[in-house]
């Protein structure tokens, strides 16, 4: 396994598993449950700073350093193209030039559900501007596919609703989408627990992208740990390629040789 | 008394030079010539991982003891923070 890496935008990764930020008790506990998952690319917003409120609050990007980590700006809370570029081109000033981003352009308030027409819009712009756009996506095979011909990086449809922890709902449609691809194809958003990750993983997705099925667990440390070796147990099972489903039982110990 | 002379005085000598910006949404006052670099010194993040925009256009931080706010500017000024 040890030459089994994940490459994004040309760059090598040993964890497949990506995560998020948001939802942690404390800088302390954003940290140990980062550290825990092994996950070398990490999500982060971009929002205002608080004017006078809290100067002495640790910055996010100390205690998760850009140094250290692959910083993966995302477009959270944008319900526009043009407040998704708009957040990207901040985030690469933020960033000294760094260009991977996580668009995603939200359609709905309730369900969180992407806003295609105009994730595509700015996709477009944000490629033409020399980004490198991982994109969150339904789970469209369509729609995915024409994502990576317009030049995402890497395609990144949803399993369930953002923060659900609902699992993954359409396993068929994550398939179609993955036998189609050349990109890296990520499931991001629906995992609730390590199970989870390991389905995504075994129908041969790349990595998996999660925040909520960590910061929400009880002990995000510890799911933190769970995560990390689903993954790798999804995807050595994947590799392994899996026995075929029978109907009807298939004895493990031989027929031949019985004393009885 | 002589507080309030101070006031006057301050008013009359920055007659005209004090500067209405929006910054992050909020009303401030700057003084003419404040530059980028000035406004983030006086709230004290200089250093900080921060990006700052200026009626929706970027400001590079190679230009922020250059450049110079005007009367009504937009100012946004943002950071990192947890997210997914």
């Amino acid at each position: 396994m040890q030459d089994d890496t994940l490459i994004i935008a040309g760059k090598a990764y040993s964890s497949r598993l990506l995560v998020g930020t948001g939802k942690y008790k404390d800088m302390d506990e954003t940290r140990e449950a980062i550290e825990t998952s092994g996950a070398e690319i990490v999500t982060v917003a971009i929002r205002r700073t608080n004017i006078g409120q809290n100067p002495d609050e640790p910055n996010l990007l100390d205690v998760i350093s850009p140094d250290k980590y692959t910083i993966l700006p995302n477009t959270a809370g944008c319900y526009t193209a043009k407040d998704a570029v708009r957040t990207c081109q901040l985030a690469r000033e933020l960033l000294d030039g760094h260009d991977l981003v996580k668009l995603e352009v939200l359609g709905d308030q309730k369900t969180l559900y992407p806003n295609m027409v105009d994730t595509i819009e700015a996709a477009e712009l944000l490629i033409k501007d020399g980004f490198k756009v991982m994109v969150y996506t339904s789970d469209d095979p369509i729609i995915a596919k024409c994502l990576e011909e317009m030049g995402c990086v890497a395609v990144m449809p949803l399993a369930g609703l953002i923060g659900s922890g609902l699992g993954i709902c359409n396993p068929h449609n994550i398939r179609l989408i993955i036998e189609n691809a050349e990109v890296p194809i990520l499931v991001d958003a629906g995992v609730g627990t390590a199970s989870d990750a390991a389905i995504a993983m075994e129908l041969g997705c790349d990595a998996v992208l999660m925040n909520t099925a960590i910061a929400g667990a009880k002990n995000p440390v510890l799911m933190a740990s769970a995560m990390k070796k689903a993954i790798e147990a999804g995807r050595e099972a994947f590799l392994a390629g899996r026995m075929p489903k029978k109907a009807y039982a298939s004895a493990s110990s031989p027929i031949d040789g019985t004393f009885f | 008394m002589f507080i309030v002379s101070r006031i006057v005085y301050l008013k009359r000598r920055f007659k005209g030079v004090i500067l209405n910006i929006i910054l992050n949404d909020e009303s401030r006052t700057v003084a003419e010539n404040c530059t980028v670099q000035q406004l983030l010194a006086d709230m004290d993040i200089v250093g900080q991982r921060l990006a700052v925009e200026v009626n929706e256009e970027i400001v590079p931080k190679s230009r922020h003891d250059s450049f110079v706010f005007s009367e009504g500017d937009k100012v946004e000024i943002v950071h990192a923070i947890g997210g997914g």
